[in-house]
């Protein structure tokens, strides 16, 4: 963060802090949860992908879990929360991802794409198959979001 | 910005829609994740937006109408359809199964009124489809 200019950066890239709960709440508000789901996971699953490209231009070397570590921790400066990425063969359970103290919590509408989607976009564009955020869920106890992504149907 | 490939099959033909009134120009169909089925102009009809102007548009705009309009849901009917009027041509959108559907039509009130017809059949047909699938799904078969 460079105060003087009044500027955050995440690996280069200018960011905004804003408040992501009350966005996805709104947005919710707005349209409904399940529109809002929709448009939020269109919105962050371009994006995931559009990262994991640039990613790869910049660092054609890079492996498949460099890139997940630089996003993770890419969530953590930007505030996502401390992610955490297992990987799976199986189609029913590609991924899954689990966010310790989420920045926006809550399993429909918006919030459930905001984070779960995005990744969905990264992974995408590194597997070659399209994967899709199939449930999310989020332990209040332990202050955790996880969510399950599978290949599209 | 949308994936736009084309993701599971049509609930519906374009000729079937086109076949309802001669005033119906172009006929759109997306998933009820925003996915593209399909666009289709009736052949021999120029589009009045640009390359892939209308693709584009399917892919949200309809499921964002739908959504605010919605919101009345609870405390008014089932929404049928959002129509929206641009000088003489108009847009009817919908949810049709389990997808969404947007016609243009050729400003025409009894092609409107027609549409809405067939909306109404189309969606009672897909209800019954549906209500049968279940019935008779391989789900069921295989418990017997």
């Amino acid at each position: 963060m460079d105060a003087d200019k009044g500027e955050i950066r995440v690996f280069g890239k200018r960011h905004v802090a804003i408040d992501a709960q009350s966005l996805c709440e709104f947005l919710d508000s707005l349209v409904g949860t399940q529109v809002g789901e929709v448009i939020m996971h269109s919105l962050e699953y371009h994006l995931g992908r559009t990262e994991a490209e640039r990613f790869k231009e910049e660092n054609p070397q890079a492996t498949l879990n460099d890139l997940i570590e630089r996003f993770v921790e890419a969530d953590r400066l930007s505030g996502v929360g401390l992610t955490k990425v297992s990987m799976s063969s199986n189609p029913q359970h590609l991924a899954l991802i689990e966010v310790a103290n989420p920045g926006t919590k809550g399993s429909t509408g918006a919030t459930k794409s905001f984070v779960f989607s995005w990744w969905a976009g990264v992974l995408s564009s590194q597997i070659g198959r399209e994967l899709d955020v199939n449930e999310v869920w989020y332990d209040k106890q332990g202050n955790i979001a996880r969510g399950r992504l599978i290949e599209r149907q | 910005m949308t994936d736009l490939r084309r993701e599971e099959p049509s609930v519906v033909d374009a000729e079937e829609v086109f076949a309802i009134d001669e005033h119906v120009r172009w006929v759109g169909l997306a998933s009820a994740r925003g996915k593209l089925i399909f666009s289709r102009m009736r052949t021999g009809v120029k589009s009045a937006s640009p390359p892939g102007f209308d693709e584009e548009f399917l892919t949200l705009a309809p499921l964002t109408l739908l959504g605010v309009a919605e919101r009345f849901s609870p405390h008014l009917q089932e929404l049928e359809a959002v129509v929206s009027w641009y000088g003489r041509i108009g847009l009817i959108h919908s949810r049709l199964g389990s997808q969404v559907i947007v016609i243009s039509i050729d400003g025409n009130g009894e092609a409107l009124l027609k549409v809405k017809g067939w909306l109404e059949n189309k969606k009672a047909q897909l209800r019954k489809n549906s209500r049968n699938t279940k019935k008779t799904g391989p789900g069921i078969e295989a418990k017997r």
